[in-house]
């Protein structure tokens, strides 16, 4: 039978060290165990009664189970959702709000290119779907808020340089002076993709990299809802009233988070 | 006796028991891999209650068939990252290095707790992914294979952090050969532990 590194490690932890081939075998596969054998096996015994020491002392301190009598309603029942389910939630509520703009409020797309609509209507929502899934995955994935800042950031600039690509600076395209209504209605129908995110988030208190992603959700969301309400291809406005929004909902949550940090140190 | 697994899946299916049982198994290991750089007890205490507040939530998205010793210690190195960075809170010394701690298996002798006396401070001052897996291997019992999986990374990947972490141990308690592989003097202890 061979030997691996934790079989090594639990003998050393009851002081019974094997001996004979096996651990030669294994000694001279594992460079990882022949520094904890070196010198008299000074490092493995030394560790080992690290972990005895502090094994008593954990041992002394009683602990209590979490109460679980908070954990029930409708979001308890969100949020304990699989993060495939709750990703599909936020998406449908996405397309939901998306759908009922068009139908309500759309622009009229006879005469719209429809190729570069249905193309920038598929980016935001693989974007969307993206974000989505990077923010609710939660603490039980490795790594799971590595490189948010960088994937949020990046997610605030699709719409930019959505605007940049196809914009223009022609007098027909409109102007940028509807760009305050477009950010407004584009910026309220997003508040419900917050609300949304922050109740199927599991962590009480959200990791910084949540508010990052938010912000990229919503602008994903805006900016869906204004591609199929405002036929503007003005550059200014494009920047201005759709591509702004999730920048400005960023610095609101920034804004938000550390007012709360001061508060509460 | 259940397996871990066997709890997890009880526990998903609606047992409260289970949720009890792993507990009791896994909250001292969570306190003593957690505790290191806290300043406070009542923090560790609040991080484990966090850890298993978080493992009722994800239930759902446990795997079946899936290890979970790798799982929750996943979700509590996690949290216990996300805790250190919001409000950006230095990292502490290690309770247990307050006031160099004796070991508590008195029969191991003065050696063994002068050990312990440097290899704290030093384990404490390592680079964090290579404390980070020596923790979870030594304390929390993981194979390397295990925390592999708990850290996101390739088991090669862990090795090497552990060797360099190690070898950076044993600088530390004196030992100034060199041990790269291969080098057949690095391996006095080999010789002593097959002949007793």
């Amino acid at each position: 039978m061979s030997l691996s590194c934790s079989d090594l490690r639990d003998a050393f932890l009851q002081d019974e060290l094997p001996q004979g081939p096996e651990l030669v075998r294994h000694l001279d596969a594992c460079s990882e165990c022949r520094e904890l054998c070196g010198e008299g096996a000074e490092l493995g015994r030394g560790l080992s009664a690290l972990v005895a020491s502090e094994q008593s002392e954990s041992d002394s301190l009683r602990l209590e189970p979490p109460s679980l009598a908070g954990e029930h309603g409708v979001r308890a029942l969100l949020r304990s959702r699989p993060t495939y389910a709750r990703v599909a939630l936020l998406i449908a509520l996405t397309a939901l709000i998306t759908g009922l703009s068009f139908a309500l409020n759309g622009r009229d797309l006879r005469d719209a290119p429809m190729a570069r609509v249905y193309g920038v209507v598929l980016v935001y929502f693989a974007g969307f779907w993206f974000a989505a899934r990077r923010g609710l995955l939660g603490a039980a994935e490795p790594g799971y808020q590595h490189h948010v800042r960088a994937l949020a950031l990046a997610s605030l600039a699709v719409p930019i340089a959505i605007a940049l690509l196809g914009g223009s600076m022609s007098a027909k395209d409109g102007g940028p002076a509807a760009g305050l209504g477009c950010f407004v209605y584009g910026a309220l129908l997003a508040l419900p993709v917050v609300a949304a995110f922050f109740w199927l988030e599991r962590a009480d208190r959200p990791p910084a990299g949540a508010f990052w992603l938010v912000a990229a959700l919503s602008g994903f969301t805006a900016n869906l809802v204004l591609e199929l309400h405002c036929p503007s291809q003005h550059l200014v406005h494009l920047l201005l009233g759709h591509a702004s929004v999730g920048v400005v909902v960023l610095a609101a949550a920034l804004a938000f988070r550390a007012a709360r940090g001061m508060r509460e140190s | 006796m259940p397996s871990d697994e066997d709890l997890m899946a009880a526990y998903v299916a609606g047992d409260a028991h289970a949720f009890q049982e792993l507990f009791r198994r896994y909250s001292p290991l969570l306190l003593r891999v957690l505790k290191r750089e806290m300043s406070s007890s009542e923090q560790v205490r609040d991080l484990v209650q966090q850890t298993f507040l978080h493992l009722h939530r994800s239930r759902l998205d446990f795997e079946l068939g899936r290890k979970l010793r790798p799982w929750i210690f996943t979700i509590a190195l996690n949290l216990k990252r996300e805790y250190f960075r919001r409000g950006k809170r230095r990292r502490e010394t290690s309770l247990d290095q307050e006031g160099a701690p004796e070991p508590a298996v008195a029969p191991r002798g003065q050696e063994r707790a002068d050990a312990v006396r440097e290899l704290a401070p030093a384990l404490a001052a390592l680079p964090e992914d290579q404390r980070q897996v020596i923790e979870l291997h030594w304390f929390a019992g993981l194979s390397f294979p295990e925390v592999a999986q708990t850290v996101g990374a390739s088991v090669s990947a862990v090795k090497v952090r552990a060797h360099r972490g190690y070898v950076a141990l044993r600088r530390e308690l004196g030992a100034n050969e060199s041990t790269l592989p291969g080098n057949q003097d690095a391996r006095p202890g080999v010789r002593e532990l097959k002949e007793p």
